[in-house]
């Protein structure tokens, strides 16, 4: 099989959840026998050391990993393609070419940002392809369900929610109502519609009530994982923070909350980079600076996720946006290493379904206090929690079962006809 | 002395004297091509050739039986085999069907499992869709942490001293402590795909019973960490066996040994059997133990599946020594258990160590200079030039190069057969030069082979794939190492004492620990 994976940004340029899941997906496709393709988008520089013309103007091919990657740069594209779902004439034909010239059977739209020319293309010239949802930008621009004034949205209302709620200045109501449009469009076409969680599914059902999705979880590449095996000290108890270190990730509530809880035998550790804002830095390194408990660690690399995984009791996601997967999260049960979440999310609803950790107010400093301070007195929970979590699925798992829909749908006569 | 004048006649014949040797050439072209049973004949002289004339001459009643057994089989071969089924079944739908009222027994036979072993026992435990599952662990003297794993999990553990350990003995013990209506056979380092893997094989066989399909077993697919000679084989090992998409039945066609390992190829990865079938046949054989059950089965009539819409995950990713023990074994062994296997006849010792050691070398020169000279083309053309620079090399038969395959065990061994068998080595006869080229034309077969595959997979080359493909090559020429030592034990007659004695070294060394 010939398969291309349409991505809105990929390695070695970024290293997010979606470019893991992503690599691993495309290795695991060609391991299995098969030629992969990604194509995504460049937003900074190309350097000329690792990119080369691709075959056509617009196209810049790479390999990574062995992987071939093609991308088409931000500078040639509409600025309007990070939240549009609008098409580019001239580089929907040159992407057309590609798809041609290298005939694939099947294509996976892993992220649409930036990427709507490509999946036109992949319509016009009728290959059937998968869409994985891996946040809410098809239905948000903004991504994640947070209005502008920072409410959870209750749904775009095919678009007129967008237009009234997250209006900018310049902006037509009407843009969201074509975009909802489009939107739509890449969903009903595609021939499976997957997302990592059932929380995932059930907003998208709300805005897509036509569309069937599956729901298959990301996987996670045991092979790197141990697990601490019965070490766990009984007089201190290490709370963790692994990941970006953004506004939306909430971590400056969690550091406050933790600040209020007495216990010298306490850890708070925070490993990540941080995203940029120099204002939201400057926050987050004057509040370690005040609690000689906390420790800021810098970022680690995929294949490092365990080691430090492994130096916590309890994982903590204080995010202020709903969470569709967290990929640190099943890391995390991989590593028998159970979680505080927010409320908000795909992690809410495992841990509620697994009772395997503890489910925290978004955003509330005072709720997040008592639940630290909770686990600070009862340090058993942490057993108890740990004995419940769930076996995630492996990343040759998620891999074997997109492979199933390719071949099911290569299979199947595409809806476009 | 009849026989040495006859081999000598046999090699003038081959080599030159212009036009008798082109006279023989052409008179086995003409048989060969004209004979209404072109490949029985082409057989035939291959025999010849690798068994000697006296050989075939002396057991002529053996060949005559054999040969009505090959006619029989080339009428049959190719195979019209039942065609390939595509299931329509995704994993995740199972979770809507009702669940059997059926218990399965599996069955793991362990050594120092790792610390991966958790995770599949969980999964084991964790499965949906059955009525009872039991985990029955033989542990063959584990110093690590799985007999305590296995208990932790409640599996059923059962002991056995590390010398009672064979690949047959263990599984029948395991059997004997199965309460489950079905056994699946597992490894220790598989994993199963999704919480329906073991409903969907149990289903399978509930709904080709009345087929008469007795027994199944998963394709595998590769885990992350696979390395690329890995990918390869299972690639080819799985469209031999027609099931790389599509599940497959297999059944007995005939006898010949490409039909048998088609219709009877069950894989202990994963193998799921009836607990009293199994019990009427058990296990055989110290090795292919699962093989030789599905042959058993077909022969009797069953049939049985491979399945490509489960796969189990499973893969390795060895050093380059491991290739060549294993390739030694696997070539020896399933020579030895099908008549009809074809291999080279390899008639020269030292001919054959002159290929090895001088492809050594070259392929230590090739690998030092990889990223310069190979490392900045596409795979592809990365293959033919190798094999080009290959073609080259043999024409001068280095020798005295250095050898680093950038594996010790290899390097060492390489080093030691050159310091032995070759170390008095004067002028290289034609016959020497015969077995070289059979080792080159070996490697070169094989990593011909790895291209067909990658370069449908792999363009450009970066850091990492350079990597792979580098190590592709070390693994690629032990394991040519292994089988071409096989054939040499398997082809012994042609060889003096005092080789014999040291091919059964070889032997001793090479089978220590597969």
């Amino acid at each position: 099989m010939r398969i291309l994976i349409i991505v809105h940004q990929f390695y070695p340029e970024y290293s997010g959840g979606t470019e893991k899941v992503t690599f691993g997906l495309a290795k695991l496709a060609q391991k299995a026998g098969h030629f992969v393709r990604v194509l995504t988008c460049v937003t900074g520089e190309l350097n000329s050391d690792t990119w080369e013309q691709g075959c056509s103007e617009y196209l810049w091919d790479t390999t990574y990993q062995g992987i071939p990657v093609s991308a088409i740069r931000s500078a040639d594209i509409d600025a309007s393609a990070e939240y549009s779902l609008g098409h580019d004439v001239p580089l929907v034909g040159q992407i057309s070419q590609l798809l041609e010239l290298e005939n694939y059977d099947v294509c996976h739209v892993m992220h649409a940002m930036r990427m709507a020319s490509a999946i036109q293309a992949v319509q016009n010239c009728n290959i059937p392809y998968i869409l994985s949802l891996t946040d809410f930008y098809l239905p948000c621009y903004r991504i994640n369900y947070i209005r502008q004034e920072g409410n959870l949205c209750g749904g775009s209302q095919g678009g007129v929610n967008c237009g009234t709620k997250c209006l900018l200045p310049d902006w037509r109501p009407a843009f969201f109502l074509d975009r909802y449009s489009m939107a739509q469009k890449i969903v009903e076409l595609a021939q499976y519609v997957v997302c990592p969680s059932e929380y995932v599914a059930a907003l998208y059902s709300q805005e897509f009530p036509d569309a069937k999705f599956k729901v298959v979880a990301h996987g996670i590449d045991l092979s790197l994982c141990r697990i601490r095996e019965n070490d766990h000290k009984v007089d201190e108890i290490v709370f963790g923070y692994l990941g970006s270190i953004g506004p939306v990730k909430g971590l400056e509530i969690l550091i406050e909350a933790f600040q209020q809880v007495v216990g010298d035998n306490l850890r708070l550790n925070i490993c990540g980079g941080f995203v940029n804002d120099d204002g939201y830095e400057k926050t987050i390194r004057n509040l370690v600076s005040l609690d000689e408990r906390v420790n800021l660690l810098p970022a680690v690399n995929p294949r490092e996720v365990f080691d430090v995984l492994q130096t916590f009791d309890l994982l903590c996601i204080p995010s202020v946006v709903p969470e569709t997967f967290s990929l640190v999260f099943h890391e995390a049960m991989a590593a028998q290493v159970p979680a505080m979440v927010s409320a908000l999310g795909a992690p809410q609803y495992h841990i509620e379904t697994y009772q395997c950790g503890s489910v925290v107010p978004a955003g509330d400093r005072r709720a997040w206090t008592v639940a630290l301070e909770t686990v600070a007195e009862r340090p058993e929970l942490l057993a108890s929690w740990r004995d419940e979590l769930p076996l995630p699925l492996r990343i040759e798992e998620e891999a074997f079962i997109y492979q199933t829909l390719y071949l099911q749908s290569t299979s199947q006569t595409s809806v476009v006809d | 002395m009849v026989k040495q004048t006859l081999v000598a006649l046999q090699r003038k014949l081959r080599k030159g004297f212009g036009i008798l040797a082109n006279f023989g050439f052409v008179l086995k072209k003409t048989l060969v091509s004209f004979s209404k049973f072109k490949s029985l004949v082409q057989r035939v002289v291959n025999l010849v050739e690798r068994k000697g004339v006296l050989n075939v001459l002396s057991n002529f009643a053996k060949y005559v039986s054999f040969a009505s057994r090959l006619l029989k089989a080339e009428n049959t071969f190719p195979i019209n085999v039942t065609p390939p089924v595509t299931s329509n079944i995704h994993l995740d739908e199972y979770s809507t069907v009702e669940p059997l009222n059926v218990s399965v027994s599996v069955i793991i036979p362990t050594y120092n499992a790792g610390h991966e072993f958790h995770w599949l026992l969980r999964k084991l435990n964790s499965q949906k869709g059955l009525s009872n599952i039991q985990i029955v662990i033989v542990d063959s003297g584990s110093d690590d942490e799985t007999p305590a794993m296995a208990e932790k999990e409640n599996c059923e553990l059962v002991e056995i001293l590390q010398s009672e350990f064979s690949h047959s003995y263990s599984r029948n013990i395991g059997a004997e402590n199965a309460t489950g209506d079905y056994l699946l056979f597992m490894v220790q380092d598989a994993y199963p795909i999704g919480d329906y893997w073991l409903f969907s094989m149990v289903n399978y066989l509930l709904v080709h019973g009345k087929e008469n399909v007795v027994a199944v077993s998963c394709g595998e697919y590769c885990r992350l960490d696979s390395d690329l000679v890995y990918d390869c084989d299972v690639d080819t090992h799985q469209k031999f066996l027609m099931c790389k998409e599509e599940d497959r039945i297999g059944e007995f066609w005939s006898n010949e040994h490409r039909a048998l390992r088609l219709g009877g190829q069950l894989s202990d990865v994963s193998c799921l059997i009836s607990r009293q079938l199994f019990s009427q046949y058990r296990y055989q054989g110290d090795y292919a133990e699962d093989l030789d059950l599905g042959i058993r089965l077909i022969k009797n009539g069953y049939k049985i599946a491979m399945l490509a819409s489960t796969k189990t995950i499973h893969s390795h990713n060895r050093p380059a020594y491991y290739y060549l023990k294993r390739s030694f074994v696997d070539t020896t062994h399933i020579v030895r258990k099908f008549d009809d296997f074809e291999y080279p006849a390899i008639k020269s010792f030292r001919g054959l160590f002159v290929g090895i050691v001088s492809a050594a070398c070259g392929l230590t020169a090739l690998i030092r200079n990889f990223d310069l000279d190979l490392g900045q083309k596409c795979l592809h053309e990365a293959m033919l030039y190798s094999d080009e620079w290959l073609g080259n090399h043999l024409s001068k038969l280095d020798l005295d190069g250095e050898i680093d395959l950038l594996d010790d065990d290899l390097t060492r061994r390489l080093v030691d057969y050159r310091q032995i068998f070759l170390r008095d080595i004067g002028d290289i006869s034609d016959e020497e030069r015969d077995g070289a080229i059979i080792f080159y034309d070996e490697f070169r077969g094989r990593l011909s082979h790895f291209d067909r595959y990658a370069s449908e997979i792999y363009l450009q080359q970066d850091g990492s794939l350079r990597e792979e493909l580098v190590k592709m090559f070390t693994k690629n020429f032990a394991s040519t190492v292994g089988s071409c030592l096989g054939f040499l034990l398997l082809g012994k007659r042609h060889l003096d004492g005092q080789e014999i004695e040291s091919v059964e070294r070889i032997r001793l060394d090479l089978q220590a620990g597969i």
